[in-house]
């Protein structure tokens, strides 16, 4: 049996933001096949992935359309047949910002013909290496919102000799279900990828933190019909920043990873469980990644839904799906509503990244109000989940106290939110924290240039001193051994020398 | 394709603004304020026509001097509230230019000069006490006895600072009357066989008052429970531990508690947030600080009651306890 047991460590901070009971569920549905898809080349800040394929040319399925170099970045796929009609800059939604970035555009052709599986690559059999390889061919990336590729992920993991294998199923923020909707439905899928990465990892203990909202039985079901055992369910509350990594990991294991340091540096490795699934159709199936699951919901909806949609699809599609806007629509959030962003129209296309469509009505947005000055009320320290002082952080940002920000921690700030909400100043707490250490960056950028000219200053300065100190101790050495000898002998080495060379001795006689 | 409005994250209603904040002090010094109204006369009211008054015209003052915008920080509320923690702090029929000059310092001194609304350091309605305290004592420790206070020809003769108008009627505070007797030796026991300071009835019920108003704070979630918790506990504290080396001539906790400005201040006073530490383990600092100095200061001071001095006392301390007590961020190893 798969033990089930609530979080050991507590949460600190963090929001109470959902119903603390089970919601209803949503309908689990396969969106249709839109006419035209969008795929961003580029899905992080970094290079765009380089196009494999040309205008005008036809793709199936699975069919690889563009790489970045690096051996374990992702692959981008085709997420149906068709035509590619354009590869132009288009805007994008890419992390927190929308950006204009090239994307291949395919008009489909509804045959929906795939590319032939690849072999299964189970890691029970295969080495390392080739487990790795394919996790990057078949595209496999966080798709809790980070979209890091999975196999530069678990090759550090693998480097760091981690003890624990984390499945993320905390899903902390309103209106984002779509983990929900994989654990009920398709658990079969995660514990399949969870036994495979576990074997990759050589046997790690494998904890899920799962909400405590949502019903663990499909999932305690699945992992023992796969004979994982041994893994464990943890419960976590149903709170605001309990899906963070970094909280999650100290909610399961009491161990906080380093600030500037990496969950590996503990023994953790945490990954989200729509990737682990996606992680186990790529090793146990051979299937890239083309579709993931995004909840579409909210009052400016005729009806919310959990869609399994193909990578690409434009917003549109999907608001369409669910029988299209109501009058109450006023914005369309990619995401929820801490760190979701607020889409200009809905062409925008869903990608790996994106785990929510939320069209929210007015009643639960607020007109920005004006900023008041800080009372130091503490509202913020009682919310953050980091243990930081955000009324401090915001006082010496203003003031540019480099020092000060550096002894308060900014580094640590983790950017949820939290204090933004309570703010009773409306004081817009993150962006403040975002641009300081941008600044403390580029200072530090200055800093470490200049400490790396006074470090090859000193270097030399060392290397010239420890020169000179080495020639003092052999002259030294030399006086010393000068002054011991027995003025016979030496009479006699001298003597020696002269028949031999012929040269007199600079010193006299003592 | 439809176009959509965007604003950046987080999306959503936001919980509470300091407006709001300070309506919820207001309304939680309702039951002190009639409370007051009832124990000490109609000169409560008075005190606090003239001293919210004050505030409002010298905020408007002050902003337009800065060229700052005069809504928003009107409508903050935080100078009503500093307004009436000055008017329920003074005697009633207090010569009418003492409120508008402790008011008018409060608001031009102790918050505008230093940059208005969470900049100032010190507790402007603590400041303006401590300014009339020191500048006036003869008047600031003049407390009408509780026969007087409804006589509407004395009233309006000290009202308009005419002298001597309370002679032979003012009577002491509670805490006064008992520091008096201990000087002039009597011990505590006397005190009580002669029925117990005069008013310590009044000033219990008025200090349970402010207490209604502070437990309302803290379920609203106004105020954290730290401070208060930490300036009652180290003030029961310290009297305990004298009472029990000598209850002849150290009042016992609860008569600390109960007297004086203990709950007014210890939910109302310190807790002003500008002033105040602002980290979790500072606050108990702060407030314990507090709470030692008021009784330091009641014991052994030169004042029968000392809550404005302990608290701007520890204003003074703020930027090194907050220093000084930086949490332990995530991520972060215990020694570092």
């Amino acid at each position: 049996m798969v033990r089930v047991e609530s979080a050991r460590y507590g949460l600190r901070g963090g929001l109470a933001l959902q119903p603390s009971r089970p919601e209803p569920a949503l309908p689990c549905e396969e969106a249709p096949l839109p006419p035209l898809l969008i795929l961003p080349l580029q899905s992080r800040a970094g290079e765009a992935a380089l196009p494999q394929v040309q205008v005008g040319e036809r793709v199936l399925r699975g069919q690889c359309i563009a790489r970045l170099p690096g051996p374990w970045d992702a692959a981008l796929h085709a997420s149906s047949s068709g035509a590619v009609i354009a590869i132009e800059p288009r805007p994008v939604a890419l992390h927190a910002a929308i950006l204009t970035a090239p994307c291949i555009v395919i008009r489909t052709d509804g045959a929906d013909s795939a590319l032939p599986r690849l072999p299964p690559c189970d890691p029970a059999l295969m080495d390392r290496m080739a487990v790795l390889k394919r996790l990057a061919e078949a595209g496999v990336v966080g798709l809790g919102g980070a979209v890091f590729s999975t196999a530069a992920k678990l090759a550090c993991a693998v480097a760091a000799e981690v003890d624990t294998l984390i499945l993320n199923a905390a899903e902390c923020e309103p209106h984002i279900r779509c983990d929900e909707a994989l654990l009920s439905h398709q658990a079969e899928r995660i514990a399949q990828g969870a036994r495979a990465l576990a074997a990759f990892l050589g046997k790690p203990q494998v904890l899920i933190g799962l909400k405590e909202t949502l019903d663990s039985a499909p999932l305690e079901a699945a992992l023992t019909a796969v004979g994982m055992d041994e893994a464990r369910i943890v419960r976590v509350p149903a709170r605001y920043t309990a899906g963070a990594e970094d909280i999650l990991i100290r909610l399961l294991t009491g161990r906080e990873v380093p600030r500037a340091g990496l969950p590996t540096d503990i023994g953790c490795v945490c990954l989200n469980v729509a990737t682990v699934a996606a992680a186990g159709d790529a090793l146990l199936r051979g299937e890239p990644l083309t579709s993931r699951i995004v909840t579409v919901i909210g009052p400016g909806l005729a009806r919310a839904a959990n869609l399994v949609v193909r990578l690409g699809t434009p917003a549109a599609d999907l608001t369409a799906a669910c029988g299209g806007y109501t009058d109450q629509a006023s914005q369309l959030i990619l995401g929820g509503p801490m760190m979701g962003l607020a889409l200009p129209d809905d062409a925008l296309p869903v990608t790996k990244a994106s785990q929510a469509l939320w069209v929210a009505a007015a009643a639960q947005l607020q007109a920005p109000q004006a900023v008041q000055p800080c009372i130091r009320c503490g509202a913020c320290v009682e919310v953050c989940p980091v243990r930081l002082l955000p009324q401090q952080l915001h006082a010496y940002a203003r003031s540019g106290d480099a020092a000060a920000l550096e002894a308060h921690a900014l580094d640590a700030c983790i950017e949820c939110g939290c204090c933004d909400v309570v703010c009773p100043s409306q004081i817009p707490l993150v962006q403040t924290f975002r641009d300081a250490k941008t600044e403390l960056a580029h200072a530090q950028g200055q800093d470490h240039r200049a400490a790396w000219l006074k470090s090859r200053f000193e270097a030399r300065a060392a290397r010239l001193e420890q020169l000179k100190s080495l020639r003092e101790n052999r002259h030294q050495s030399a006086r010393d051994q000068l002054r011991r000898e027995d003025p016979r002998e030496r009479l006699a080495r001298l003597r020696a020398r002269r028949q031999t060379d012929d040269t007199p001795p600079k010193e006299g006689a003592p | 394709m439809t176009a959509f409005p965007t604003a950046p994250a987080p999306h959503g209603p936001h919980a509470r603004r300091v407006g709001w904040v300070m309506t919820q002090v207001l309304l939680a010094l309702v039951p002190g304020a009639l409370t007051a109204l009832a124990v000490r006369g109609p000169g409560v009211a008075v005190n606090l026509a003239l001293c919210l008054g004050t505030a409002y015209l010298c905020e408007a003052g002050a902003l337009g001097l800065r060229k700052r915008p005069l809504g928003p920080a009107l409508r903050d509320g935080s100078v009503a509230v500093t307004g009436v923690l000055i008017a329920l702090s003074l005697p009633p029929w207090l010569p009418w230019a003492l409120p508008v000059l402790g008011t008018a310092f409060a608001v031009l001194f102790a918050k505008h000069l230093y940059g208005g609304l969470g900049q100032n350091p010190f507790n402007p309605a603590m400041a303006a006490y401590a300014f009339l305290l020191v500048s006036f004592p003869v008047a600031m420790t003049r407390w009408p006895a509780a026969a007087a206070v409804w006589d509407g020809a004395l009233a309006w003769k000290s009202w308009i600072g005419a002298d001597m108008a309370w002679d032979g009627l003012t009577g002491a505070t509670p805490l006064g009357h008992v520091r008096t007797q201990l000087a002039l030796t009597h011990t505590l026991f006397e005190i009580a066989e002669q029925g117990g300071p005069p008013g310590a009835r009044a000033g219990l019920l008025l200090n349970l008052a402010y207490g209604v108003g502070g437990l309302y704070l803290l379920a609203r979630g106004i105020i954290n429970w730290r401070i208060p918790l930490a300036v009652l506990g180290a003030l029961a504290l310290c009297a305990f531990s004298f009472q029990v080396i000598d209850a002849d001539r150290y009042p016992s906790a609860l008569f600390h508690l109960t007297q004086g400005a203990a709950l007014l201040g210890a939910f109302f006073i310190a807790t002003d947030p500008v002033s105040a530490s602002t980290t979790p383990r500072g606050r108990l600092i702060y407030g314990a600080g507090i709470g030692g100095l008021v009784y330091l200061i009641r014991t052994f001071g030169a004042y029968p009651d000392g809550f404005a001095f302990a608290v701007l006392l520890m204003n003074l301390a703020v930027p090194l306890i907050d220093r000084l007590t930086i949490p332990r961020p995530y991520g972060t190893p215990d020694d570092a």
